[in-house]
């Protein structure tokens, strides 16, 4: 069976726009979107990447603010589909901030735990404070000391992809975190790229980068804990990683084989139609 | 006012041979002690190396001088006015009594050694409940004093009392470095678990001045062998967190063994020790 993606609405995020851009128009209020991945048709069964924020208030210590609109949401989204938590086999992990790995608790123990060590280690050692909220740290260490409830991948080398299903692999994204993986899921119509929030805003740090001049220079994000070349060495790694780019803050874009976007998704599953690529409205 | 060093016995429990010396006497069982070390005299307040097991679970022999907590008050010291408590490592007869000290008792430890206890690797040497009681630490004001020891260098906690990244044992282990009036102390945990096997007549060892590693070394083999001689290099007084001090001369040598609870205190000399 082909493999595909369903994107979960786990709540949006409102926050500065400079945020996610470098440099872009600090002090303007900004809009996003939280996406979940659920991989289907895989014979293990379903895997989902990511899991959101524990709750909307959560992103205040950050100084943002979290809002789940009717309808969305971890819960209600696999609810609608008819899931339980324990009908998801593998939670699998791009990384562990606060909006990614916030409702790993709602799952039993029986549904493991895929994440990079580097990253577990990264938010328990504190170095980026409240990004990584001890609740979902603890909960992660319980997992980690609890048998099968974690499975701990060591991700170290950017251009050696982990198979970890047919037709699934992670690799090291270089990247956003010391941690942070991207999950590539081959298609029938290409390969997805999962790339965490190695990009954020494929117009403003790809199609028209804010601020660059060089030919396919990217803009790397103010929420990096790289230098700026390996930011962007990491985002053009994501680009290099298949047709369909898969962000977890905005809708995915299919490129075409010149590594233009030929469109936005058009709909919730990769693959599938697309619409005309424009620019994010929140961003214009 | 000279700074002090006392040795608090937090109790024993029996370990493979093999365990404290590589290969050495596999199955054979043999007991070791669980330290702690009371630095007295520094600039702020009392200041605690590590904190020894959470419970006396099965195989721990208790102290026959009592818990760490009446040990303290024994000295007239309530857990809130040990200023500093330094961490050699994580490991669970390391740091298993963190919590009787309040957040205003400032846990001093290197970044990478939490990392590595959480992270999932050799898990039957850390345990999660200690690793949760850090994190909530680190997210409490003033409660962790986190080292970034391998990028920073060493650093000096109050006069007199220096962190350096240790190199060896597991990879954020760090060895206290304490100025006495007779010579550097150097707190190293478990980077040396047995004097007399490991530098005074190491087994299996044919070069000269060469020590023997520990068999629970976490870092490879060529770590762990610099990280010994580098701390031997670097102090007049060795004092490892499972065996009685040693008194090192230059270039390495162990030459004498502290049998008191007091460093600097009085030395038995050693009559004849060899180095290979």
């Amino acid at each position: 069976m082909a493999l595909s993606l369903e994107i979960l609405d786990l709540g949006d995020v409102h926050l500065d726009a400079a945020f996610e851009v470098r440099g872009r128009t600090p002090g303007k209020p900004y809009s996003c979107r939280t996406s979940g991945y659920l991989i289907h048709g895989l014979a293990d069964g379903l895997v989902l990447v990511d899991t959101g924020y524990r709750a909307p208030e959560m992103m205040e210590t950050g100084g943002m603010r979290g809002v789940i609109r009717p309808g969305c949401g971890l819960e209600t989204e696999l609810a609608k589909r008819g899931l339980q938590p324990k009908d998801i086999r593998y939670i699998l992990h791009t990384h562990l901030h606060i909006d990614h790995a916030g409702k790993d608790d709602i799952f039993p123990m029986s549904t493991t735990v895929i994440m990079n060590r580097d990253e577990l280690a990264m938010a328990a050692g504190g170095l980026a404070g409240l990004a990584y909220p001890p609740e979902d740290v603890k909960h992660l260490v319980d997992r980690v000391y609890t048998k099968d409830a974690a499975w701990i991948l060591d991700a170290q080398d950017a251009h050696s992809p982990i198979e970890l299903f047919p037709h699934v692999a992670v690799q090291l994204a270089g990247g956003h975190t010391r941690g942070s993986i991207n999950v590539l899921v081959e298609t029938d119509k290409g390969t997805a790229v999962i790339c965490g929030d190695v990009l954020y805003d494929i117009h403003d740090q790809y199609v028209n980068p804010l601020f660059e001049i060089g030919h396919r220079e990217v803009r790397i994000a103010t929420n990096t804990q790289g230098a700026e070349r390996t930011e962007k060495a990491a985002i053009k790694k994501v680009l290099e990683s298949g047709a369909w780019i898969c962000p977890m803050h905005e809708l995915p874009t299919l490129l075409d084989d010149l590594k233009q976007p030929q469109g936005r998704l058009d709909g919730i599953v990769v693959p599938g139609p697309v619409a005309p690529f424009v620019r994010l409205k929140s961003a214009a | 006012m000279a700074l002090t060093i006392e040795i608090l016995n937090l109790g024993s429990y029996d370990v493979d041979w093999s365990y404290l010396v590589k290969y050495h006497r596999p199955g054979v069982p043999v007991s070791t002690q669980v330290m702690s070390y009371l630095i007295q005299g520094g600039a702020e307040g009392p200041m605690l190396v590590d904190t020894g097991f959470r419970a006396n679970g099965s195989g721990v022999k208790p102290s026959s001088d009592g818990a760490l907590e009446e040990q303290l008050l024994q000295r007239g010291i309530r857990p809130a006015d040990i200023r500093y408590v330094l961490h050699t490592h994580l490991h669970h007869d390391h740091a298993g009594k963190d919590d009787i000290f309040p957040g205003s008792t400032t846990v001093i430890m290197n970044r990478r050694e939490l990392e590595f206890g959480c992270s999932g690797l050799s898990i039957e040497e850390y345990a999660a409940v200690d690793m949760k009681h850090m994190i909530d630490r680190v997210h409490t004001p003033g409660a962790a004093w986190m080292l970034d020891l391998e990028d920073s260098g060493p650093v000096e906690i109050v006069p007199g009392v220096v962190a350096v990244s240790a190199g060896g044992h597991t990879e954020g282990s760090m060895n206290i470095l304490v100025e006495t009036e007779a010579g550097i102390a150097c707190i190293c945990g478990d980077l040396v678990t047995h004097v007399h096997e490991q530098l005074v007549a190491p087994p299996f060892q044919l070069n000269h001045r060469e020590p023997r590693i520990a068999g629970c070394s976490y870092v490879s083999q060529i770590h762990e062998t610099a990280a010994i001689k580098r701390a031997l290099a670097s102090c007049t007084w060795l004092l490892p967190s499972h065996d009685a001090p040693a008194r090192v001369a230059k270039g390495g040598l162990v030459t004498g063994r502290i049998g008191g609870a007091m460093v600097p205190g009085p030395v038995s000399e050693l009559e004849a020790f060899r180095t290979t």
